[in-house]
């Protein structure tokens, strides 16, 4: 049986990597590595001398896999709980499935009388209390570009504007350019096509306040003033193409009238930006 | 009656819960986990754990990557332990007489053999090659080889 071992020593590791891929690995590749010298620390802590890379790299695996579970078990609690940012409440529920398979004390009185007095946290205070600290042998630079992907601004000119926006979840789509809506800031008006949605009804010129920021909309396509829209529904045109969907049955059956007027802006700071007014004649 | 009284105490019992929770959230604080921060900040993120930016000094969110952090290092510190004691096990299996006392000081390895038994019980199954063959034939024996 061929067996590598490996000395768990941290120079060695250091020294096993070739020059040529130091500059080249991948967050990934780097963040293995990084798990491995950890995860090599704290078997030596339980006393191993030496290590088979095979067993070390398995058990580094596993590790970074635990983590992983716990953390998007954490994440799934908290957004069937309607909120995007996870807090302790998800890590301890998080924890109690992950050990559930080999069990702990107080399992099955599991949320009696507080969420938080689960025998897992129990134990983990016990292992903080009891156990020695190993702290991390070699400090890892904190690298810029991963603050940049945690801002939900795609920007590319991101001036200043990083710390304003990390209540917003990534996967939205990336706010317009600042200066096309910021008159403050000087410089051309950018593409009306990347402007928000909701400022696509409004008259141009309005100023409003949300969120803490002064907002001024850069207008739409509809002028300040203008009438209001009359339309029937379930009426052929003179042309004679319809809707499409027969419209006299239901809600719109004897051929109402749907009248539309732009309603005000309503600034409560809620999600909702403005009402529609909606009357039918 | 009985249930006011089993009231206090259980709101009692609540009480020294919370302390004792704060209390080990307050020493998590000081407390400096072998995976380091940044390590971890990365896993969270690639899973999709949202918490605000460290760097903003925020004490909850440290905790909660402290948390973690100590959690999976008591969880590979527990499997280490796990397979320590099924090396020590063989190593004492294989000692028959004082003459291989010796043995017994032999280095403690991580095997990949030891590993699985000790991972097995944590519902992970790894399978390990024995070993590698150059070609179909290494290993036979020389007459069957002839042939």
């Amino acid at each position: 049986m061929k067996s590598q071992k490996t000395k768990t020593k941290k120079h060695q590791k250091q020294n096993q990597k070739p020059p040529t891929e130091q500059g080249e690995e991948t967050p990934s590749e780097f963040a293995f590595t990084v798990t491995k010298v950890a995860v090599s620390q704290i078997c030596r802590s339980v006393g191993f001398k030496a290590a088979e890379s095979s067993a070390l790299e398995t058990l580094t695996l596993v590790a970074a896999k635990y983590l992983q579970q716990l953390a998007s078990r954490a994440a799934s609690y908290s957004h069937v709980a309607h909120r995007s940012e996870s807090n302790l409440v998800d890590l301890t529920n998080a924890l109690n499935d992950v050990s559930s398979g080999q069990g702990f004390p107080g399992a099955s009185a599991l949320n009696r009388n507080c969420m938080l007095d689960s025998g897992v946290l129990k134990e983990i205070a016990g292992f903080v209390r009891h156990g020695c600290e190993i702290p991390f042998a070699k400090p890892i630079p904190r690298s810029k570009n991963a603050h940049a992907n945690s801002v939900c601004c795609k920007k590319e000119n991101d001036r200043g504007s990083r710390s304003l926006h990390l209540h917003i979840p990534k996967w939205l789509p990336a706010f317009p350019d600042e200066r096309s809506y910021n008159k403050e800031c000087q410089g051309p008006v950018c593409n009306r096509s990347e402007k928000l949605w909701e400022n696509s009804e409004f008259p141009e010129g309005e100023r409003f306040t949300f969120g803490g920021y002064k907002w001024e909309v850069l207008g739409g396509d509809l002028a300040k003033e203008r009438e209001k829209v009359r339309f029937k529904i379930g009426v052929k045109g003179n042309n004679g193409v319809g809707f499409g969907v027969d419209l006299r049955n239901g809600v719109c059956r004897g051929g109402k009238r749907v009248r539309w007027n732009v309603g005000d802006v309503i600034d409560d700071g809620q999600n909702c930006l403005f009402k529609p007014k909606r009357s039918l004649s | 009656m009985n249930h006011n009284n089993n009231f206090q105490q259980s709101s009692d019992g609540r009480h020294d819960d919370d302390a004792a929770l704060t209390e080990f959230l307050s020493s998590l604080m000081g407390y400096t986990p072998t995976i380091p921060d940044e390590l971890v900040e990365h896993y969270l993120a690639k899973s999709g754990f949202q918490c605000p930016d460290v760097r903003l000094n925020c004490c909850l969110c440290f905790c909660r990557i402290r948390l973690v952090a100590v959690a999976t290092q008591k969880f590979v510190a527990e499997v280490a332990t796990d397979a320590l004691q099924q090396c020590k096990a063989r190593q004492a299996a294989v000692v028959k007489d004082k003459r291989d006392k010796q043995q017994k000081d032999k280095r403690l390895i991580l095997t990949m053999e030891d590993l699985s038994k000790a991972l097995r019980e944590y519902g992970v199954n790894v399978k390990h090659q024995e070993y590698f063959a150059d070609n179909p034939s290494t290993g036979m024996d020389p007459a069957s080889k002839e042939e």
